[in-house]
């Protein structure tokens, strides 16, 4: 289920403003792919390109190419709905809705798909869960809402709520920046996890973890406020941390930056 | 602020000299006596509300004792001056209940059609342009409203009434075997129309603060824009749409001339709805004011009362719901939705000073996020299989496979629906305004404008209402003056000092006073200021009753917007040693100002169209009195000559009648237009 992700050429603009710049690169099935670099660099944006979110803001557009194995996302007659549905996302802060129940959420994105069948969609609750590492401290108040949770279990929750409709790809955008440490070794965890099965991308402030979890790291940079962010250089993990490339990438990373 | 020179606002210091003292002064004589100012005008405020009950129950009270009928259950006529007197409310509130209910079946599902269309679907360019449209809908005075309802809905309501009466005839309460029209059904649908409009402003606003996450969470789950509506959208504005309809059903409640002029008057209670027949709290006692004397003034007031105690419950209802929703509580009257645009405006200044443009997209965006999924050539049975596949983790969908078709129908549909309530919705304000127009334009000349209706008969062409532009320029003239600087003073208090049990009884009240129907209070000032205290009914009466209607609008408007101004400024202003009333008077108020003209103006546009509280305290008159103060002269008012000359049979009557309809229509739309261009010129952000 896992594919393997294509960018080629892309920019990204909010209106007029170019936002990100000719990025190209491969991200492999069930692999960890980081995403590190300054604020306002265009991780996030660029996060969310892969599955069309970007468009959601107004005025908002794309230019280039992302092949999901030989599907064209941009191309025409590509249905940004069932891209979604293909490329999974978890946010920078855990989102679950607040109106429903622990099982409700997990169960939303499959509802919507049309699964009614209660047997199934308790297996699938039940091994999403599972999957999210959060099974077991919940399975005895499903029917709670999903807002009574902590912050690390919320997360858990949409994480489960992400991979309960099996995507192919799953992006995580900062996912551990509003979590305390013990919640996050929970989801880093699960992150080691999932790569079994899925291809995953994190954006991550955090350098630590993007050593930790992920197998290829790419460093994003901008020349300067204004200018769009540019992909520098994307190598396997422990490459990039010893002995990147790029000066720009090792001044970042022994935090000589600026 | 340029104004404050520091030399002039150095506190001076207590006792003698020495550096240390003047760090150590006590408070100013200044703010002594600026707060002091304040907080007797938030005093005020409790003691009219509390002056407005006594004097209604002291009023009542004589009169419900002089009843010798069952004041619950009588339905025979309206006799509180006979002896014995007789009388009956129960039945009047039964008719007011009804119409209400009717109102707010047909008004809420458009009402909400009308703002998810405006939040979720419309272009954002238009969105707010299309709000104000639907806006105008509530600036519509209820004169108008009724003088439609008569002379062109309920000639057409018969055949409605006949198509509901076919389909629903097997219910009792749909029977049509009698005159239909001027039912109470006919009433409902007017008083629909004219609550739609708070309904879905309140609406459209708590929709478009749907938090972005709970948009993205369920974009990124892959679901359609209705999936993402019924997923985020509806779930957070639950508890806020729920109030606003409260709010709505309130406001019908209290609806006076509209529903008078509309219903043919009974005391029974009403059991078939089609059928013509019925009467309204508020309607009655506009209907049967001109001939009461002591015992049947006591016994409108009465029923004023009770009219009083439900809409305040209905209100406190409202406000129990909004309380426990996430959403500000002074979502709540529909003409200040303008305020809303600025304020968003605000936050979003605020929210970029932390934001990087790349990392954190533009928040109020995506509220009206576009995604519309393109045109596909779906293959239904891929489509339908996806999830039970994709759930066993099966590969090989193609992405080209959109949502199963019956998704996308459905979801098409839905927008195809709020596009219809949107239409729908504007079908009356298209009606209305033609029909005014159209038929006001006859009349209309030069001399209209410049001559009163003395000597004319109704036969007679020719004739203006100039005596009436007076009296209505010089009412809302003078609530405006005493409203602006009580209100001001009280929202100062509200923002700057308020804390405590004062100030939350203040704005508990405020709210209560937001929602008196204005026929309460006309009996009001008639209780209190002319029969209680043996004041002249004259414009200046008049323009009282509209001082409280007025007030709360004030207040409301001018604590939004000082709201509104930033902490920061005051903290500045602060820092450079201003005390606090200078802040307040020299800093905040200038700041807030271009908003609290807007709330002013608008509130000035509402009370130029009352109707009702005008009939109760000034007699009217065909001849022109510059006197708001003369002795029981009486003075005229655009909305209250269409009222006394509505029902003429005659041609040249009902044209000078069209023509001050289309006047006061056009003086409200102006008013309101300029309060909104000074709203958008001076909104914070604009670029």
């Amino acid at each position: 289920m896992a594919k393997r992700i294509d960018v080629a050429g892309l920019s990204a603009y909010y209106g007029p403003t170019r936002a990100i710049e000719d990025i190209s690169m491969t991200i492999e099935p069930r692999t960890v792919t980081a995403f590190i670099g300054p604020s306002g660099c265009g991780k996030s944006t660029f996060l969310r390109t892969l599955n069309r979110m970007h468009e959601v803001i107004p005025g908002a557009r794309v230019e280039g190419k992302v092949t999901l194995d030989d599907v064209d996302l941009y191309g025409s007659g590509v249905d940004p709905v069932a891209v979604r549905r293909h490329v999974g996302m978890v946010f920078q802060r855990p989102n679950p809705f607040p109106t429903m129940s622990i099982y409700d959420n997990v169960a939303a994105g499959l509802r919507l798909g049309g699964l009614k069948k209660r047997g199934e969609l308790d297996d699938i609750v039940e091994q999403s869960l599972k999957g999210a590492n959060l099974w077991k401290e919940v399975e005895n108040r499903l029917k709670k809402p999903g807002a009574g949770l902590s912050g690390g279990q919320q997360q858990r929750l949409c994480i489960a709520r992400a991979i309960a409709v099996s995507p192919d790809v799953l992006l995580m955008d900062e996912p551990c920046s509003a979590l305390d440490p013990i919640s996050t070794t929970a989801i880093e965890d699960l992150i080691s996890q999932l790569k079994s099965e899925y291809t995953i991308v994190i954006v991550t402030h955090n350098m630590q973890q993007a050593a930790r979890v992920s197998d290829r790291t790419a460093f994003f940079n901008i020349s300067g406020t204004g200018t769009p962010g540019r992909l520098i250089e994307i190598d396997e993990t422990s490459r990039i941390f010893a002995n990147p490339t790029e000066k720009a990438t090792e001044d970042y990373i022994t935090g000589r930056f600026g | 602020m340029s104004g404050i020179a520091p030399t002039a606002t150095r506190p001076a210091p207590r006792g003698g000299g020495g550096s240390a003292q003047t760090l150590t002064s006590g408070p100013r004589r200044g703010d002594l006596v600026f707060s002091g100012v304040v907080r007797a005008a938030a005093i005020f405020l409790l003691l009219l509300m509390a002056a407005i009950a006594g004097f209604l129950v002291f009023r009542a009270t004589g009169a419900l004792n002089a009843n010798h009928a069952n004041v619950a259950t009588y339905t025979g006529q309206w006799a509180p001056d006979d002896t014995p007197a007789k009388f009956g409310i129960g039945s009047l509130a039964w008719g007011t209940l009804v119409t209400s209910v009717i109102a707010i079946v047909i008004a809420a599902p458009v009402a909400i059609g009308v703002a998810l269309f405006i939040s979720q679907y419309a272009p954002r360019r238009l969105a707010q342009v299309l709000g104000y449209i639907i806006d105008l809908l509530a600036a519509v005075p209820s004169i108008i409203y009724g003088l439609w309802g008569i002379l062109f809905l309920v000639p057409h309501m018969q055949g409605a009434s006949q198509v509901v009466g076919d389909v629903l005839g097997w219910i009792p309460l749909f029977d049509t075997n009698g005159p239909l029209g001027r039912s109470v059904f006919t009433a409902g649908v007017i008083l629909s129309i004219m609550i739609l409009p708070i309904i879905a402003a309140i609406s459209r606003e708590i929709f478009l603060q749907t938090p972005r996450e709970q948009v993205e969470a369920a974009y990124a789950l892959g679901a359609t824009r209705w999936e993402m509506i019924r997923l985020a959208v509806l779930p957070y504005g639950r508890r806020g749409v729920g109030s606003a309809i409260v709010l709505g059903f309130g406001r019908a409640l209290g609806e006076t001339v509209a529903v008078a002029m509309v219903l043919s008057t009974t005391y029974n209670f009403v059991t078939k709805w089609l059928q013509s027949g019925g009467n309204t709290i508020a309607a009655n006692i506009a209907l049967q004011f001109g001939s009461a004397f002591k015992i049947g003034q006591g016994a409108l007031i009465a029923s004023g009362l009770v009219l009083f105690v439900v809409t305040f419950l209905v209100n406190l209802l409202a406000r129990r719901i909004t309380g426990r929703a996430d959403i500000p509580k002074d979502e709540r009257w529909s003409l200040l939705s303008v305020f809303r645009p600025g304020r968003r405006a605000a936050a979003h200044m605020e929210s970029s000073y932390d934001a990087n443009a790349a990392d954190v997209p533009d928040r109020e965006g995506t509220l009206e996020a576009r995604d519309e999924p393109q045109e596909v050539a779906a293959d239904d049975t891929a489509g339908r299989a996806r999830p039970h596949r994709a759930a066993h983790g099966a590969v090989g969908d193609s992405m080209l496979v959109s949502p199963s078709l019956p998704r996308r129908i459905r979801s098409s549909l839905a927008g195809g629906m709020t596009v219809g309530t949107f239409v729908l919705a504007l079908l009356p304000l298209i009606s209305i305004l033609w029909l005014v127009v159209n038929n006001g334009r006859h009349a209309m000349s030069p001399s209209f404008l410049t001559h009163s209706l003395r000597n004319i008969d109704d036969s007679q062409f020719g004739g203006g209402v100039y005596h009436a532009i007076i009296g209505t320029l010089e009412q809302s003239g003078l609530a405006t003056l005493i409203a602006v600087p009580i209100g001001i003073l009280v929202a100062v208090y509200l923002v700057e000092y308020g804390r405590g049990v004062l100030a939350t009884a203040v704005t508990f009240f405020v709210d209560v006073m937001m929602g008196l129907p204005s026929i309460v209070a006309g009996l009001f000032i008639l209780s209190m200021w002319i029969l209680g205290l043996g004041q002249h009914a004259n414009g200046f009466a008049g323009a009282l009753a509209l001082t409280i209607l007025m007030l709360p609008v004030v207040i409301r408007s001018s604590e939004e917007m000082l709201k509104l101004v930033p902490d920061s400024l005051r903290e500045a202003s602060y820092a450079l040693g201003v005390p606090k009333w200078k802040t307040i008077t020299k800093i905040v108020i200038p700041t807030a100002l271009p908003g609290i003209v807007t709330g002013v103006m608008l509130g000035v546009a509402r009370v130029m169209g009352e109707t009702a509280p005008i009939l109760l305290v000034v007699g009217y008159i065909q001849n022109i009195n510059v006197n708001p103060f003369s002795s029981d002269q009486g003075q005229a008012t655009l909305p209250t000559v269409i009222y006394n000359t509505y029902a003429s049979p005659e041609h040249a009557s009902n044209d000078r009648t069209w023509a001050a309809a289309f006047l006061l229509i056009v003086i409200i739309m102006v008013l309101n237009i300029i309060a909104r261009l000074i709203a958008w010129w001076k909104k914070p952000g604009r670029a």
